[in-house]
């Protein structure tokens, strides 16, 4: 049996979905397909960093149903067990609480905040827009220029140690360049780091958000939006592979035998899948399909919910509340960890950061009301990952300055991993490098095809475009 | 790293001039004394060459088939074992990466050989389906047999040499492995054996060659057959397509149209092939003069319309010849041109010359035993 559409997309989560609301909203029939049992799934990230504001806009995701339990999570480190050091927004306070841990970077601080949200606000066109860094660069401020083209090829961690004196300041900064699965002394690293500055959530930059609902109440949202629009939602649909003639998509075909006719198609799976795995071997290239290979990533970073029957205190002061942690000790933990993560092993001490959502009422809940979501990086993917090692490395490093931590654990549920492929290139890269395939009509959204590796849906925003244009120039040129 | 071929004990002894050319890593004699007259003994008699150097990958695995069926411009998964096809591979681009010759060794075994060397490329392929790439070149010592009496030289040493062309058969011959095979030097034979075995297998075929005349052809000479068939080889008369990406060169570009397959649909390079416009024809010049020049301007008037690959006096033909690629639309058949030499201490005129079509020989026809 063959069913036409204009437009298939392979996938749900934030790309898949939004991709498809796109899709549908600009009058192209449409069908998603997710082998899963549901498109919305049951758990996920519960903090936000780079939710795309355009397609919030764009879908109206506010009036279908996403709202934020916590708008701006501090990015918060611990000294010496007393309590956490919130590097909030107001730069100034920030300064007077640094000033305790060291004149300096509490003078540092404020100059380095200014000029990194400047900077990364004008790397936008590059990471929002789709053009590339160097076609961005040359619309900046000669010293923009300057300073971006030596930060390309700095580390997060040298550029960190220009201005701060603090292992443990510089090893909080350097964790939103390590969850991007970039070491934070990796030549480039810098960049990572001016990526996370240049996202925005509720309207404020470098903000990291917490939606109602964690990422199921985005992706109900976008899953309404979908609907909305006329998307065919299904599920326990697996794609088994790609149609095309000649070197052109024309549909898909489900593991069912089902056929699936489709002008264009955008996966918000794997580049590596989707052209490894999904599309006809003839039409990728035997150097294309090495490169794939290649990219196969051994180090991720993992996600863990922690459900407790008491919120831990962190120096004796109450909860997390409004702060994200960061527990890695100086620069060289996150190289010592990534070292034995390279080799298949666990790490004794892998950076954390902690969040800890307002507690919900959900139907999905577990069994604890309170659910720490912990993310940890790096682990080995594959057979080297172990997650009672890793739970227990939780625990031993959160009990370090919560004492007793490990016996207000009632479960570790929900645990996933998340593959990383840092790429420098991507994130110099333009959005169409980064979507396109070499299969005419085929685009891909995943989180590889963002600029850092993130839940956004920006890459699913612009594969959504190039497919429309694709459709609109009659699926040709 | 540079090698010597498992004859070059006997190679060296009858290079009395010691000149030597390279081709892949390894060094062979560039002539025994007279590319020309040794050009000609394979028009005449018989000859016999050294093609240890021939570049060898074998190809095992359980998907061997899927292997082939994805490199090559044609499907040698309907071969038996025991024969064998020519066949080009492309970069993704559809450039020509190399051209050789695929022989089914078994059922999960090809063997590819092939003039220029693209060891990484093949490996890179073959671990895509889990099969093992082995370089063997360096295992085997190989002689080419060429000229009207190699079928009868062949018969002399004790072997049938009622055999396909593009066939192969291995069998132990007074106690040596040997494989004797028309993959296509020129309408002769060759014989395979363990490179340990080599000297053996010389000095069996010098002995036996005797009331032949059988003489040893160098490098040079092969070139010159080649050159005559309108066969162009890599390395010498163009690059392989060094970049994943590259489109160039063509294979219609270089008349090697005929190994690819309309219909394999599968092989890497496909789809930028079909989109490739080529421009350019592969040709014969043939020299009023006795000089050759080559990779030197052609041109027609003032404009210039290509040029020359390898260039040869051919004694055969009693002509100075090159291998030339010619705009598609100038490439016609008798057409005057000009051949500018280049750039060199003593600048030439233009050489006055034509275009023919190729080959501007056939290779010779063995003589029925």
């Amino acid at each position: 049996m063959t069913e036409r559409f204009d437009a298939a997309v392979i996938g749900s989560g934030v790309g898949g979905l939004a991709a498809a609301a796109l899709l549908a909203k600009s009058g192209l029939r449409t069908v998603l397909c997710e082998r899963g049992e549901s498109v919305v799934g049951s758990s996920g990230l519960a903090a936000f960093r780079a939710l795309d504001p355009q397609i919030v806009k764009a879908l109206r995701l506010s009036r279908r149903g996403l709202k934020f339990a916590q708008r701006d999570l501090a990015l918060s480190f611990i000294r010496n067990g007393g309590q956490p050091l919130a590097l909030g927004r107001d730069r100034h306070a920030v300064a007077r609480a640094l000033a305790g841990l060291s004149q300096a970077d509490a003078a540092a601080f404020v100059v380095f905040r200014r000029e990194v949200f400047a900077l990364s606000k004008a790397l936008r066109p590059a990471w929002w827009d789709g053009a590339s860094l160097d076609e961005t660069a040359s619309g900046l401020k000669a010293a923009q220029r300057k300073q971006l083209s030596r930060l390309a090829v700095t580390s997060a961690a040298a550029w960190l140690s220009e201005h701060f004196e603090s292992d443990a300041l510089k090893a909080a900064l350097a964790f939103d360049a390590a969850t991007r699965g970039f070491a934070p002394g990796e030549p480039g690293s810098a960049l990572a780091l001016l990526w996370s500055s240049a996202q925005e959530m509720c309207g404020l930059q470098g903000a990291v958000a917490i939606p109602r609902g964690g990422q199921s109440g985005v992706l109900q949202a976008l899953a309404q939006a979908a609907q909305k629009h006329g998307v065919e939602l299904r599920s326990s649909a697996t794609v088994a592979s790609l149609a095309a003639i000649g070197n052109t998509v024309s549909g898909l075909e489900l593991a069912s035998g089902e056929q699936i006719e489709a002008t264009a198609v955008v996966s918000a799976l794997s580049r590596r899948v989707t052209l490894g795995s999904l599309a006809p071997t003839a039409l990728i290239g035997i150097a294309a399909a090495r490169a794939l290979m290649a990219e196969t990533p051994h180090v991720g970073a993992a996600s863990l919910i922690m459900g407790l029957n008491r919120s831990p205190e962190f120096g004796g002061a109450a909860s997390l509340g409004d702060k994200r942690i960061v527990i890695a000790e100086k620069l060289e933990t996150y190289e010592v960890a990534l070292s034995a993560a390279r080799l298949g092993r666990m790490p004794q001490e892998p950076a954390i950061e902690l969040v800890l959502p307002p507690a919900e009422k959900s139907a999905q809940q577990l069994a604890s009301r309170l659910q720490l979501h912990v993310r940890a990086w790096p682990v080995p993917l594959g057979d080297g990952f172990d997650r009672d090692l890793l739970v227990r490395a939780v625990t031993t490093l959160i009990e370090r300055h919560v004492p007793g931590f490990g016996g207000g654990v009632a479960s570790c549920d929900a645990l996933t991993l998340d593959a990383l492929t840092p790429s420098i290139a991507r994130l110099s890269a333009s959005a169409e490098a980064r979507i396109a395939t070499p299969i005419r009509g085929l685009f891909v959204c995943g989180s590889d095809a963002e600029p850092a590796d993130a839940v956004s849906g920006r890459a699913a925003r612009q594969a959504a475009h190039a497919a429309i244009a694709w459709l609109r120039r009659g699926g040709q040129g | 790293m540079i090698c010597a071929t498992p004859f070059h004990a006997r190679t060296a002894e009858r290079n009395r001039a010691n000149r030597w050319a390279m081709r892949n890593r390894f060094t062979v004699a560039s002539d025994f004394g007279d590319a020309a007259a040794e050009a000609m003994a394979a028009r005449m008699r018989v000859v016999v060459s050294d093609i240890s150097w021939r570049w060898r990958m074998q190809l095992e695995g359980a998907r061997v088939r899927d292997l082939a069926q994805r490199l090559f411009t044609r499907d040698p998964g309907t071969l038996q074992p025991g024969t064998s096809a020519k066949a080009l591979w492309l970069s993704d681009g559809g450039g020509v990466r190399g051209a050789g010759l695929i022989a089914r060794i078994d059922m999960q075994a090809f063997q590819l050989v092939s003039a220029c060397e693209d060891a990484r490329w093949i490996a890179d392929a073959a671990a895509l389906f889990g099969v093992e790439a082995r370089d063997v070149t360096e295992d085997a010592g190989g002689l080419a047999l060429i000229g009207p009496y190699a079928a009868r030289l062949i018969a002399t040493l004790g072997f049938d040499p009622a055999l396909e062309p593009l066939a192969f058969r291995t069998f132990t011959w007074r106690g040596l492995d040997i494989t004797l095979s028309r993959f296509g030097e020129h309408n002769g034979y060759e014989l395979w054996c363990k490179a340990d075995d080599a000297l053996l297998l010389w000095d069996r075929v010098e002995k036996a060659g005797m009331p032949f005349a059988l003489t040893a052809a160098g490098a040079e000479a092969m070139d010159i057959l080649d050159i005559e068939s309108g066969v162009p080889r890599p390395v010498r008369d163009y690059d392989g397509a060094s970049s994943p990406n590259s489109a160039e060169p063509l294979a219609a570009e270089l008349r090697l149209s005929s190994l690819i397959d309309a219909e394999h649909i599968s092989f890497n390079g496909r789809p930028a092939l079909l989109a490739a416009r080529p421009g350019r024809k592969l040709v014969g010049i043939v020299f009023e003069g006795d000089v050759p020049s080559a990779f030197a301007a052609i041109l027609a008037g003032e404009t210039q319309i290509g040029r020359t690959l390898s260039a040869v006096y051919s004694h055969a033909l009693r002509r100075a010849i090159a291998l030339a690629q010619v705009d598609e639309d100038k490439a016609h058949a008798g057409a005057a041109v000009h051949v500018v030499p280049p750039a060199a201490r003593n600048p030439c005129p233009p050489l006055a010359a034509r275009i023919v079509d190729l080959p501007f020989l056939a290779p010779p026809d063995p003589i029925e035993t």
